[in-house]
C-alpha cells in the first residue's frame, strides 16, 4: 500500500515536470497591428496621394487635434507595431580580485541590445570618477602605451609598465576606433579610457560605445527581434607604488533608441 | 513497485535539472515601452501616457525620470543633457512611484509608469524633446577589492510639438544626395563618378530641417537605367528634428561598411540617374534631387586585357622560335 501511494506520487510529480506547459502572456498580431499585454496600441498605415499617417488610438488618447487639443503617436510609424526596447548588461560587479602591480587584470561584461527591427539605437559609457579608495586616493586612468589613447581614441595596451585603468571593445555596432588602433589582426588590444563626469571645471561627456544607425526593416515583412550584443573587456594594470586600498567605481551605461 | 518509484522520481529530478534555466548572477536587463512618443499639444493641455518598465533579470533599484535632449550629429544619435529645463511639466499619476524616487522591481516585475505630461498656458509654440529614463542603482561594493560596479539606463524619447493652431512648421532641404564612388573623374568641372559593374552603390541622402518642428519625410529614390529599367526604393519616414540634419534610410537595402542611406546591388553597364523625392507632410513642400554615375566592367577589362597580353607574348615568342 506504502508503495503504491509513493508510485502514484512519482508518477504524478514526474508528469507535471515533463507537460507542464509555458505561460504566455497574450499576443495578437496581425499584419497591420500588435495588441501586446494590458497596454492597448494600434496603429496602421494608411496611404494616399497627400498623406501617410499612423495613428496611437486607445488608451494613449485618441482623438483629432481640434476636437482634444492633442494627438499622440507612440511607436515607430514605419514598424506598424509597438516593439520594446531592452538593454542588458551581463555584469554588474565587475572584480579584479587584489592587484599585483605591473600584472594586468581583465574581467567581461556582455553588452545586449533588442529593439526589434526599429535598428537605431546608441548606448554610452560615462565613469563616476576615477577608481579610488575611500579616501579618494586615485587610481588613474590608463594612456595605453605611448600615451596612445584617450576618451575617444583607442590605442594598443600591452605593455606591463603601462599602468591604469581602460576598457576595450569587440562584437557588434563598436566604435571604428577599436578595430583601426592595430594593424596586426589583434583588435583585442586596442583600449581607451572611460570619461569622467566628475572632472572639473567641465564635466567630460558620456561617449558612444555600441550604437546603430541601420533601419534592419524589411517593409515588407513582419516585425522580428533582432539583437546586437557586444563585449567589454575592462583591463586594469597597477603601478609599484600605488597605494594600497581598496579602489572602486561606478560604470554608468545609457541606452537609447534613436528618435 | 519500490523500484519503479524510485526510477521514476530519479528521472523526473533528471528532466528538472536539465530543464531549469542557468541563472545569470548580477546580470541586469531593462525593457521599455513605446520607445518612442510623438506629441502635438496645445497650451494648457495635459495627456497622460502609460509606460511600461520591465525587469528581466536579478532584482533592481529603478530611479525614473526625465531629462531633455538635443540631437548628436546626423546620424539620428542624441546628447542627453544633465539638468532639467523647458516649460513642459512632467509627473507621475502612480500612487507608489514618484519621478526621482527609488522604486523596486523584482525579477521579471512590471512597472506600468503613468506619465503626465502638462503644457502650462502661454507656452511658445515649438518642439520640446526629452527622454524618459529608468536607471538602475549599482550593486553594493566588494569589500578589500578593486572593483568597479556598473549602472544602467534605459530611455525612451519624447518629441513634443506646442502649436496652438495646429500647424506645422514644414521647412527643409535635400542638404545632400549624392553615391561614394569607387573612383571620381573631373572633365571641365563635372564630376563623373565610376563603378565597376559588379560594385554595391552606397547611395548618401541628407535631410535639413529649417523648420522648428520635428518633420517625419516621406518619398522615395528611383535609380533608372539606360534601357529604361527603374527601380524604386522607399525612404524610410524617419523623424528630422527641428534645426538639424540626418541621413535617411531607404529600403530594400545591402549593407556596407559605412554609413548609408542606401545600397544597391547588382550588375550595371552604362549610365544611371538616381532621382529622390521627399515629401515633408500633407501642407509640407516636395524635394527633388538628383545625381548619376558611369558603370562599367573594369574588372573584366583589365583582365582581358592581362589575358591578351599573355596570349600576344606567347604567340610572338611561339613565331619567334618557329623563324629560328
Amino acid at each position: 500500500m506504502k508503495s503504491k501511494r509513493l508510485f502514484i506520487t512519482c508518477l504524478i510529480f514526474f508528469c507535471l515536470v515533463l507537460f507542464v506547459p509555458n505561460v504566455n502572456a497574450l499576443n495578437m498580431d496581425s499584419s497591420s497591428f500588435h495588441i501586446q499585454g494590458g497596454n492597448i496600441n494600434i496603429g496602421s498605415s494608411t496611404a494616399s496621394a497627400s498623406a501617410n499617417l499612423a495613428m496611437t488610438l486607445g488608451q494613449l488618447a485618441a482623438g483629432s487635434f481640434t476636437s482634444f487639443g492633442y494627438v499622440v503617436k507612440a511607436g515607430f510609424q514605419y514598424i506598424h507595431s509597438i516593439v520594446p526596447f531592452s538593454f542588458s548588461i551581463s555584469n554588474t560587479s565587475i572584480d579584479f580580485g587584489e592587484l599585483i602591480s605591473e600584472v594586468a587584470k581583465t574581467d567581461t561584461a556582455n553588452l545586449r541590445v533588442s529593439f526589434g527591427g526599429a535598428g537605431n539605437y546608441q548606448v554610452t559609457a560615462v565613469e563616476d570618477g576615477p577608481l579610488k579608495t575611500y579616501d579618494s586616493v586615485p587610481f588613474d586612468d590608463t594612456s595605453c602605451d605611448a600615451s596612445g589613447c584617450d576618451e575617444t581614441a583607442a590605442g594598443v595596451w600591452d605593455l606591463s609598465t603601462t599602468h591604469g585603468f581602460g576598457y576595450n571593445m569587440t562584437g557588434q555596432d563598436i566604435p571604428a576606433t577599436f578595430t583601426t588602433c592595430y594593424n596586426i589582426n589583434n583588435p583585442k588590444l586596442c583600449y581607451r579610457r572611460f570619461p569622467d563626469q566628475t572632472t572639473t571645471p567641465t564635466p567630460e561627456p558620456p561617449i558612444v560605445v555600441m550604437s546603430s544607425n541601420d533601419v534592419t526593416v524589411d517593409l515588407t515583412s513582419r516585425p522580428k527581434n533582432i539583437y546586437h550584443q557586444s563585449t567589454i573587456t575592462f583591463k586594469i594594470n597597477s603601478k609599484p607604488d600605488q597605494a594600497a586600498g581598496t579602489y572602486q567605481t561606478v560604470i554608468g551605461f545609457v541606452a537609447t533608441p534613436s528618435y | 513497485m519500490k523500484k519503479l518509484a524510485i526510477t521514476i522520481l530519479l528521472t523526473s529530478a533528471l528532466f528538472l535539472l536539465l530543464s531549469v534555466r542557468p541563472v545569470m548572477a548580477q546580470q541586469t536587463t531593462l525593457s521599455i515601452s513605446p520607445p518612442i512618443l510623438e506629441v502635438f499639444i496645445k497650451p494648457g493641455k495635459s495627456i497622460l501616457v502609460a509606460y511600461t518598465l520591465q525587469n528581466i533579470s536579478d532584482p533592481v533599484i529603478v530611479k525614473a525620470k526625465i531629462l531633455p535632449f538635443e540631437p548628436a550629429g546626423n546620424l539620428g544619435n542624441i546628447s542627453i543633457k544633465d539638468e532639467f529645463e523647458g516649460p513642459i511639466r512632467f509627473n507621475l499619476d502612480n500612487s507608489d512611484v514618484k519621478l526621482e524616487q527609488s522604486f523596486f522591481l523584482k525579477t521579471l516585475g512590471l512597472q506600468q509608469l503613468l506619465l503626465r505630461i502638462r503644457v502650462p498656458e502661454g507656452t511658445p509654440n515649438g518642439d520640446y524633446y526629452y527622454t524618459l529614463l529608468a536607471e538602475t542603482e549599482p550593486p553594493p561594493g566588494i569589500g578589500g577589492n578593486v572593483s568597479s560596479r556598473t549602472k544602467i539606463t534605459i530611455g525612451s524619447n519624447i518629441l513634443i510639438t506646442v502649436t496652438d493652431t495646429g500647424s506645422i512648421d514644414l521647412r527643409g532641404k535635400i542638404a545632400m544626395f549624392d553615391v561614394i564612388p569607387r573612383f571620381n573623374l573631373n572633365i571641365v568641372g563635372r564630376s563623373i563618378k565610376f563603378f565597376d559593374s559588379n560594385d554595391k552603390i552606397p547611395v548618401v541622402l541628407f535631410m535639413e530641417n529649417k523648420g522648428v518642428n520635428f518633420v517625419k519625410p516621406e518619398g522615395e529614390i528611383t535609380l533608372r537605367g539606360n534601357f529604361g529599367e527603374t527601380s524604386n526604393y522607399e525612404i524610410i519616414p524617419q523623424n528630422v528634428l527641428s534645426q538639424s540634419q540626418r541621413l535617411l534610410s531607404a529600403s530594400p537595402s545591402a549593407e556596407f561598411r559605412k554609413s548609408t542611406s542606401l545600397v544597391i546591388s547588382g550588375f550595371f553597364l552604362g549610365k544611371y540617374n538616381l532621382n529622390a523625392t521627399v515629401n515633408l507632410g500633407e501642407s509640407g513642400t516636395t524635394l527633388f534631387a538628383t545625381t548619376s554615375f558611369i558603370a562599367l566592367p573594369f574588372r573584366f577589362m583589365i583582365l582581358l586585357l592581362i589575358v591578351a597580353a599573355i596570349v600576344f607574348l606567347i604567340i610572338k615568342k611561339t613565331s619567334h622560335n618557329e623563324v629560328e
